[in-house]
């Protein structure tokens, strides 16, 4: 079972999440909180209205927020899904769905990102983290808490470190 | 000089502390190598042909005399006993112990110095003209926003990973000396009525496909200029492209959408957070100034001052060569700027003992308020010399290797560590300038040829910036030989131009008498008044062609 990190915590996952079409055709979505790529979210969405405070979405690093944009305010979970670590598209996604669209849901981070790459996730406004079984939570803790001040604003702390100077 | 306060010491603190951890794990295998690469990079921290290599960032080439005696220790202690000044301005150590990297960092942090974010894809050091603050043609002194830049990029959580790495160089002069037009990001400060901005050029760079920046504002508010940068990065960041490493600079991404579409995106997030907390406020602009206001600058009297050194010069000739090559003019009545060369013949251009470091740390105390900057070029400059210490300085560097008056001549010549250190090279390029300086040893004859530039890269990736040379050199494999092709006409400046290939490749050895038939072509071509490039210009690369691939009788 994959651990799932909030507010320095590890806590229960309630979600699973849906691959692909295939695992969406054979899984019953009236009951259970469900995670759907956002081909089969918006079609779910557009079909009927049932469940949904119990169904999130997830997205791939090259997702079209524009597309996402008049379901965002309902959504409950919004995974940004990284292919692979390098790929630093999630931290714009994050910030952007967050500043930008005023996301104000559950937002996290699945897929394939590294412990050191958290501090700075969460600055981006990711709030949970979906991390493999066998990372330390005591180290991951301490990644996440790397740095207790920054010079940027983002979606932790919106005012940069110049106006918060003395 | 921008000076830390609690806030950035607990930053750079913080963040060898991380480092610490991350080296730690990685040696006891909780790291997996990929995921260490850019832990390390982005720390500055390459592995090398022979050993790690640590880059250690000097921000826009700002050292004061304490940190050169810094660095001069860690040379000593970490490593052999020399260092090597970059291109980008920065210091590298060829001969560091991985696991020592996090003790380095920590002593460096003792004097406001990192290695944060000196490689890797991310936003690095950000640089400017060596002469900013004294230069005589300068609008405004660009290093306030260079350190605006450096904090807002340290660390920005959103652009740690990007498609690769970003430059960002900032002019505050009429002569661009911070080739901006070779950047991902140039800013030319401007005036616009009483308002001071920027012009912003993007996608220039040089590299496997080098290409000439393209403006895409006119005008950029100063205050507007982190919310820009912002907008620029974040179109970058979800566009650019991932999946060759090789098209994946944002050059690519600007011509493939045409600068003009590229300005649309840029001015359409922009929008969206132009008017953020990221705005740059009237105190914050002020607090940076207030770092780089005058020194305590004497009155002296310019005339006075130059009358004595012509008489100097004419007395001593070994002193007027170096008076006129390695001393610029001052914005100030009676000062100077001094430029140590770090090219004397035999010595890799660039490199730097620890002693000499702590020579230069007592050399800026004495004549310089205690500064020294780092040039792309690869030498030292100690900026504010007033006139009349000038013949004592010279006295003090003349022993020391340091007076080569051979600044701006064809042996002042750029060289990036090519084979001896890299594991990127095709070729090896400290020997070739070696050679080159051999065979022009002469510097009658290097005063007579003029200004002219000569770059030297050991690869593609161009650190020795081959393309913007007067003559660029560029070390190429051919089935596992070392070659060198040569391009000519490149520039730097407001002329901005990239050299053309002039033809097959030659062996190392055949290099200087080539090089002499291509300045051949220019002595005998050239009007009074024509530098190389002017030469070149008028009379185009076929001269130059003919001349070099003549079949010999
Ligand atoms: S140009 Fe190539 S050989 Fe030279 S330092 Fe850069 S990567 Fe290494």
């Amino acid at each position: 079972m994959p651990k799932l990190i909030k507010n320095g915590e590890v806590i229960d996952n309630q979600w699973s999440l849906i691959r692909d079409a295939e695992e969406l055709t054979n899984t019953d979505l009236s009951s259970g909180y469900w995670v759907l790529p956002f081909d089969a979210f918006s079609s779910v969405k557009n079909g009927s209205g049932n469940n949904s405070e119990k169904i999130g979405v997830w997205l791939s690093s090259d997702a079209n927020l524009e597309s996402l944009s008049p379901y965002i305010q309902q959504l409950p979970l919004i995974c940004i899904d990284f292919p692979a670590f390098v790929d630093g598209r999630g931290f714009s996604i994050a910030r952007t769905l967050k500043e930008h669209y005023e996301y104000a849901g559950e937002l996290r981070a699945t897929g394939h990102f590294i412990q050191d790459q958290m501090h700075y996730l969460h600055r981006c406004g990711i709030d949970t983290f979906d991390i493999p079984d066998d990372w330390s939570v005591d180290s991951v803790l301490q990644s996440l808490n790397d740095f207790s001040i920054s010079y940027q604003a983002a979606v932790d702390e919106p005012q940069p470190l110049f106006r918060r100077r003395n | 000089m921008y000076v830390y306060d609690e806030h950035d010491h607990t930053i750079i603190r913080e963040r060898v502390k991380q480092f610490r951890n991350q080296t730690n794990r990685y040696l006891a295998g909780e790291i997996k190598e990929e995921e260490f690469l850019p832990l390390r990079l982005q720390n500055g921290l390459y592995v090398q042909r022979l050993a790690p290599m640590l880059r250690i960032a000097v921000p826009y080439g700002m050292l004061n005399a304490r940190q050169l005696r810094k660095i001069a220790h860690i040379t000593r202690h970490y490593d052999k006993g020399y260092c090597h000044i970059t291109t980008r301005q920065n210091i590298q150590l060829n001969w560091p112990k991985l696991e020592e990297v996090p003790d380095i960092l920590a002593e460096l942090a003792e004097v406001e110095m990192h290695a944060v974010q000196t490689s890797g894809n991310c936003i690095r050091n950000v640089t400017t003209d060596q002469f900013a603050g004294v230069a005589t043609d300068e609008l405004i002194d660009p290093r306030p926003y260079c350190e605006i830049i450096r904090q807002w990029s340290t660390f920005h959580p959103e652009f740690a990973f990007l498609p690769r790495k970003f430059k960002i160089a900032v002019s505050g002069t009429a002569e661009d000396r911070a080739a901006i037009h070779f950047h991902d990001i140039g800013l030319q400060i401007v005036k616009q009525d009483e308002n001071t901005g920027f012009k912003v050029f993007v996608g220039g760079g040089l590299g496997r496909t080098p290409v000439i920046g393209s403006v895409i504002r006119d005008f950029l508010p100063e205050k507007d200029l982190l919310t820009y940068l912002e907008a620029i990065l974040r179109i970058y960041n979800l566009h650019g492209r991932r999946d060759n490493k090789y098209k994946a600079r944002i050059k690519i991404l600007v011509k493939a959408k045409t600068p003009a579409v590229f300005a649309e995106m840029v001015e359409k997030e922009w929008q969206t957070i132009r008017d953020s907390q990221s705005l740059l406020t009237d105190r914050e602009i002020h607090r940076a100034k207030s770092f780089f206001t005058e020194p305590e600058y004497e009155q002296l009297d310019e005339l006075a001052a130059n009358e004595k050194l012509q008489k100097l010069s004419a007395e001593n000739k070994a002193f007027g060569h170096w008076l006129r090559q390695n001393v610029s003019k001052h914005r100030l009545n009676g000062y100077r700027a001094v430029t140590l060369s770090l090219k004397p013949t035999g010595i890799a251009p660039g490199d730097i003992t620890d002693s000499q470091l702590e020579l230069i740390a007592d050399l800026s105390e004495q004549y310089s308020f205690g500064e020294v900057r780092t040039t792309h070029e690869q030498n030292i400059v100690l900026a504010d010399v007033p006139c009349h210490l000038l013949f004592d300085l010279w006295q003090k560097i003349v022993p020391a290797g340091f007076a080569e008056a051979n600044i701006g001549t064809l042996n002042d010549m750029i060289c990036c560590p090519g084979g001896d250190f890299c594991s990127l090279a095709n070729a090896k390029s400290i020997p070739v300038a070696e050679a080159i300086q051999r065979q022009f040893s002469d510097n009658d004859y290097l005063y007579d040829l003029g200004n002219i530039n000569l770059n030297i890269s050991g690869c593609m990736n161009a650190c020795g910036h081959h393309h913007i040379g007067d003559i660029g050199v560029l070390g190429v494999d051919k089935k596992g030989q070392e070659f060198y092709q040569i391009q000519l006409g490149g520039n730097a400046g407001n002329q901005a131009a990239l050299g053309k290939v002039l033809g097959p490749a030659f062996g190392r050895e055949e290099m200087p008498a080539i090089i002499q038939k291509i300045l051949d072509v220019y002595l005998e071509n050239r009007t009074a008044e024509e530098e190389f490039s002017q030469t070149y210009q008028r009379i185009g690369i076929e001269s130059f062609k003919e001349r070099v691939y003549a079949k010999a009788h």
